[in-house]
């Protein structure tokens, strides 16, 4: 038989019980929407989350001394006076000559956390705008949407940027030149600096609009407030090191954990924030799998009934010169067009849902949270799910198909 | 002067059911003949003397405890099951008692049916010669009806047809006429005779001793054994 009339055929023979065919199809709509709505919510996480990270880098490390105060975001901790103790537990400028002098070969430069303490943002003769100014390191992975990340005297700033400035669009804006108006502490004043557009990013829940790297804000630090620059002594430092390999990155840590040190890398903080998003996606693909076994034994149950009621028809077809692998096919195909019609069924179903659930969620539980958009169903989720539901429609049918292959002819023509 | 050809030789054919060591029952005990191209051969014998296990043997259905099955000369054993395949495909047509027509599918699908499994021909040469048969059957009027809405006599003609779509060497026809009443038999009678006349081998199973004394050649099987040849 050829595989056109394979396909054909296995498909017709749907429509010979239709009430069993119509029940098994539902099982496995049920089973592999399930996986759908888990698979689109899960990218709908995984997406907000990547979006709105801090540009993560694994060159940049943040370092804290043992028993000191190790930094956590949101994290309140216990005042301490001063005291002799503490001292061990902060890092002074001598900390960073020591970390220079001893890793030269790993690190490429170590400085206080510099902040910017931003008045305004303006252009030409634009309106004035305030803003929140981050520090962007090498080597940070930011989604652009123009440009690149900024370097020396560069500034990158976010689409809700670019009209209030007076700039056609995203990429207009790259080369053309800003003041940024900076709190001088030293004289109880602002002082502008020019700086130049090097790209425009998308506004983010978690990334301050404004990023400058951290050569221009110590830079500018050294100019309004030489003491955040130089500071007395700091709970912590960053590094900014060569390209490491996981292995080295683990020896580097582990050398500085041995002098009393701990190092995390904005890396390891995402690591850790998708974690999550995996762990929440995994406990939805599981409840999604067990829908989607229920579906696999109507499948079975289908093909082991359809084989029972054709056991003749078998027998005719092998009398008449059909082959075992023709016999197998014809169930396993059977098997496989209710897979896909199941799946046609429920990728329509959860386009559908996707378009009615997105506008209600973000009026009303999402209302407050920028930029998720709840169901995301990527072509590439809707092609893997697709490939799973077609290897378990398969594999369900794979034994009854191959004892109904290997039936005798004469026996399953003379069967009542 | 007609060309003897053999085209079925069985040598020595033993069947017994069950295994080696717990023989069941002996359906054939050394069972030999010949039978040559373009030949009318009945089988004939009682219910339960053998004579469906016969068939089903030559026919490359089942297969012989021992002795040697030739068809056109080749050792069927020797065959891979592939082969087989392609011989019931191709150059056998069968003809049932019960028919074994697919209720839902139409006349015309059941015909082609053969023609579909074997997947030489593309659909519209199928339907071609489903076509061409049903005409030659004279039922063509009904080819897009359902098979479970037609006669018995009407069925039997479709199951011929369906038998020589294929356009086979040799037609096995099981009790072809058991389920037909007496008018309707004599029609498939005259069909399956009027192929044997055009060249085609006809093996006819019966036990009706009128329709075999019609054919060429008898072989009388009784407890297994060929109790007569003429």
């Amino acid at each position: 038989m050829k595989i056109n009339d394979v396909i054909t055929t296995a498909n017709n023979n749907l429509f010979r019980n239709k009430t069993r065919t119509v029940l098994t199809t539902i099982a496995i709509v049920i089973g592999s929407i399930t996986l759908l709505v888990a698979e689109s919510v899960g990218n709908g996480f995984e997406r907000y989350v990547s979006n709105n990270l801090e540009t993560g880098s694994s060159q940049i490390f943040r370092l804290t001394k043992k028993g000191g105060d190790s930094y956590k975001y949101g994290e309140i901790n216990k005042y301490k006076e001063e005291s002799k103790e503490d001292v061990t537990q902060v890092f002074r400028s001598s900390d960073i000559s020591y970390l220079k002098n001893t890793y030269p070969s790993i690190i490429k430069d170590v400085f206080f956390p510099q902040y910017l303490n931003l008045v305004y943002i303006t252009r030409n003769d634009y309106e004035k705008f305030t803003g929140n100014v981050d520090i962007v390191y090498p080597s940070a992975t930011a989604k652009l949407i123009s440009g690149k990340l900024p370097e020396f005297n560069q500034i990158l700033i976010s689409d809700d940027y670019v009209q209030p400035l007076g700039f056609l669009n995203s990429d207009d804006a790259i080369g053309k030149v800003v003041t940024i108006n900076v709190w001088n502490n030293k004289q109880q004043s602002a002082k502008e600096f020019p700086l130049v557009i090097s790209g425009v990013t998308h506004k983010s829940e978690s990334t301050y609009p404004l990023q400058v790297d951290y050569q221009t804000a110590s830079y500018i630090n050294r100019i309004v407030s030489p003491e955040s620059v130089n500071p007395q002594s700091s709970n912590y430092l960053q590094i900014y090191t060569e390209k490491l390999s996981p292995q080295e990155t683990t020896d580097f840590k582990e050398k500085l954990s041995n002098v009393g040190i701990e190092a995390s890398s904005y890396e390891d903080d995402n690591k850790q924030i998708f974690q999550i998003v995996n762990i929440l996606r995994s406990i939805m693909m599981g409840v999604a799998a067990i829908s989607l076994a229920v579906a696999t034994f109507g499948i079975v149950n289908t093909v082991l009934m359809g084989i029972l009621e054709r056991t003749k028809e078998i027998g005719l077809m092998k009398a008449l010169g059909g082959s075992k692998k023709m016999i197998f096919q014809l169930f396993t195909f059977e098997a496989v067009c209710i897979g896909f019609w199941g799946y046609l069924i429920s990728l329509i179903l959860a386009i559908i849902i996707g378009l009615i659930i997105n506008p209600i969620a973000n009026s009303t539980f999402l209302k407050d949270i920028n930029d998720f958009t709840l169901f995301v169903l990527t072509p590439f989720s809707a092609i893997k799910i697709f490939l799973i539901i077609m290897v378990v429609s398969f594999g369900a049918s794979f034994f009854p198909s191959l004892k109904a292959s290997k039936l005798n002819p004469i026996e399953a023509l003379r069967s009542e | 002067m007609v060309k003897i050809n053999p085209i079925i030789e069985a040598k020595n054919i033993t069947r017994i059911y069950g295994s080696k060591d717990e023989e069941i029952c002996k359906a054939l005990d050394d069972v030999s003949f010949t039978i040559n191209k373009g030949e009318s051969v009945a089988i004939i014998g009682k219910s339960g003397s053998g004579k469906s296990t016969l068939m089903h043997i030559l026919a490359c259905l089942d297969k012989p405890t021992s002795g040697e099955l030739l068809i056109n000369k080749i050792d069927v054993s020797k065959m891979s099951e592939k082969q087989q395949e392609v011989l019931r495909g191709d150059c056998f047509g069968f003809v049932f008692q019960q028919f074994y027509l697919n209720p839902n599918d139409t006349v015309l699908e059941n015909v082609v049916l053969p023609l579909k499994i074997s997947g030489k021909d593309s659909r519209k040469n199928r339907e071609e010669k489903g076509i061409a048969i049903l005409k030659e059957l004279d039922i063509l009027n009904k080819k897009n009806n359902q098979a479970k809405n037609l006669s018995g006599g009407q069925k039997q003609r479709v199951c011929i047809a369906r038998a020589l779509v294929g356009d086979p060497q040799v037609v096995f026809a099981d009790e072809p006429t058991g389920n037909l009443d007496s008018a309707n038999g004599e029609i498939i009678e005259k069909i399956l005779f009027g192929l044997n006349k055009k060249g085609i081998t006809l093996i006819l199973v019966t036990h009706d001793y009128e329709l075999a004394s019609k054919c060429q050649k008898q072989i009388m099987i009784k407890d297994g054994k060929i109790v007569k040849k003429l």
